[in-house]
């Protein structure tokens, strides 16, 4: 596999680790309202995993090494 | 895919003039792309958190006596994601107390405060001030019952000092001694006055910062060519990196262990439990347990624990030599090391033996055999090392390897105490001994 094509797998993977943490998002906050436990439980695990996945799209990107001017 | 993505940074480096940045600030030597070199951007970052979070948990928040605790209650138990911000908040001031520990001793032991970075220290010590001024106005805020009782003896302390001196101090904590005044004035502390002043010392910082930039390895020059990034994009990426898993991570803790909140103070309920302070004041708590320290004595302890962060403030004035490698400088090293350990290990104690006096003689034998230890593993280690030191290779991971041998003999010491503790220590310390001689053959036959 070549770079760019390790790199694009990559950043497909992490954008789909988003999708997928906006959506626990969602499940959760519409549980919450109720004070469900368990989605107190997961809404900051949900919130938490996007972030890290969107750090992960930034480690990605900066392997690219379009980030160094 | 590249030709893409770099049309997209050049339309935004366009509109929003991004590059300017580059003109004003340094680029970033490449050899600091390590989480390590990043510590202070991590804090900055949990900074902006605790304002983000602080900000929202002031639109639920009461500032007083008979509101406080249950508008806590309410973020924690009804309001919805109030646990997760409440508690993400107080994760996140202990991650910056722990990280601001981290950080200071990191740049200790790299030598980092030497010429021309002391003032870059002086301003650091006093943001870890202002830091533990945070943990303690907030700490109080809840309103609990562990909360008041501990604020409430620490501020009693001051009572054994002569009036003139801390009678302006305590008048300006607590107002006219009402419930009301006191919290209210940490509540005014903690939301305005110390983050003013954290900005402003802060911004002082990052302007030295900008001034002298990041202390080059040691072992390199001020004024070597190194390969270096610019702050746009790269930096400033590379910061977001770090803070989207300081954060993210922070979150799913504070979502998996979130934090509970401890009854409401009254005062029946205060005198059924022991006060304590937070966990980064038990190594202070512990020093002010010793029998020696008992009644009016403690103005003493104070002054110690006063002394001790003089002497911290201090630390660029008394280690002036230029040297920076541990080598070269291995009384303050190893002075360094016993500080860190002894902090770690009065921690622990104290969160082990709650409201206990704690008899003098055994809290010098403690604190001397971390001593012994220490001393004659960074002997060890700094011996076979000083030959090499002359062309830099001398490394404060030293540091770290002595921390953890040193930590493991001081924890087992104190588990063994009643049972022939003088033997444990004088066994430990020619374990770790014998492992730090071993580690260093080892690295010079590598070489």
């Amino acid at each position: 596999m070549k770079r760019v094509q390790l790199l694009l797998v990559g950043l497909f993977m992490t954008l789909l680790g988003e999708l997928l943490s906006i959506a626990g998002i969602y499940l959760s906050s519409q549980l919450i309202i109720n004070n469900d436990p368990l989605a107190r439980l997961l809404s900051g695990v949900f919130i938490g995993l996007l972030l890290i996945s969107f750090g992960i799209m930034i480690a990605f990107y900066r392997l690219s090494g379009s980030s160094e001017a | 895919m590249d030709s893409a993505i770099e049309r997209i940074q050049k339309w935004i480096e366009e509109r929003f003039g991004t590059k300017a940045v580059d003109r004003i600030l340094r680029p970033i030597p490449n050899f600091s792309f390590r989480p390590d070199y990043w510590t202070g951007a991590i804090l900055v970052t949990g900074f902006i958190m605790q304002g983000l979070t602080g900000f929202l948990l002031l639109l639920y928040y009461v500032p007083t006596p008979d509101q406080a605790w249950a508008s806590t209650h309410y973020i924690v138990s009804s309001l919805p994601y109030g646990n997760l911000l409440l508690t993400f908040h107080l994760y996140d001031a202990y991650a910056i107390i722990l990280i601001t520990f981290l950080h200071m001793f990191r740049h200790f032991f790299v030598g980092a405060y030497k010429k021309p970075r002391e003032a870059m220290w002086f301003y650091g010590v006093i943001l870890g001030l202002i830091t533990l001024g945070f943990g303690f106005t907030g700490y109080l805020l809840p309103w609990t019952v562990i909360s008041k009782s501990a604020t409430d003896v620490g501020i009693g302390m001051l009572n054994y000092f002569p009036l003139w001196l801390t009678g302006p101090v305590k008048s300006f904590l607590v107002g006219n001694g009402t419930d009301a005044a006191e919290l209210t004035r940490f509540f005014a502390l903690h939301v305005i006055l110390l983050p003013l002043l954290l900005a402003l010392v802060l911004f002082l910082k990052l302007y030295t910062f900008e001034v002298h930039g990041i202390a080059p390895p040691l072992g390199h020059s001020e004024n070597e060519e190194v390969k270096k990034t610019s702050w746009m994009p790269g930096g400033i990426l590379y910061i977001l990196m770090l803070a989207m898993f300081y954060i993210g991570g922070l979150l799913i803790i504070s979502s998996v262990f979130p934090a509970t909140l401890p009854p409401e103070y009254s005062v029946q309920a205060a005198m059924s439990v022991t006060p304590e302070p937070d966990w980064y004041f038990l190594w202070i708590y512990q020093i002010l347990k010793l029998s020696i320290f008992g009644g009016p004595n403690i103005v003493y302890a104070l002054i110690l624990v006063g002394l001790l962060f003089l002497i911290l403030f201090l630390v660029p004035l008394i280690d002036m030599k230029e040297g920076r490698s541990p080598s070269e400088r291995p009384l303050i090293f190893t002075l360094g090391m016993i500080v860190v350990t002894s902090i770690m290990f009065l921690t622990v104690w104290a969160y082990l033996t709650p409201g206990q006096t704690i008899p003098f003689y055994q809290a010098v034998i403690y604190i001397g055999g971390i001593a012994l230890i220490e001393a004659l593993a960074a002997y060890a280690a700094l011996r076979r090392h000083r030959s090499s030191a002359a062309s830099g290779k001398a490394h404060p991971s030293i540091a770290m390897a002595v921390l953890v041998t040193s930590v493991i003999g001081a924890s087992a010491s104190l588990l063994l105490f009643e049972k022939g503790y003088l033997i444990s220590v004088l066994l430990i310390a020619g374990f770790i001994y014998a492992a730090m001689t071993s580690i260093s053959k080892i690295e010079r036959l590598r070489k």
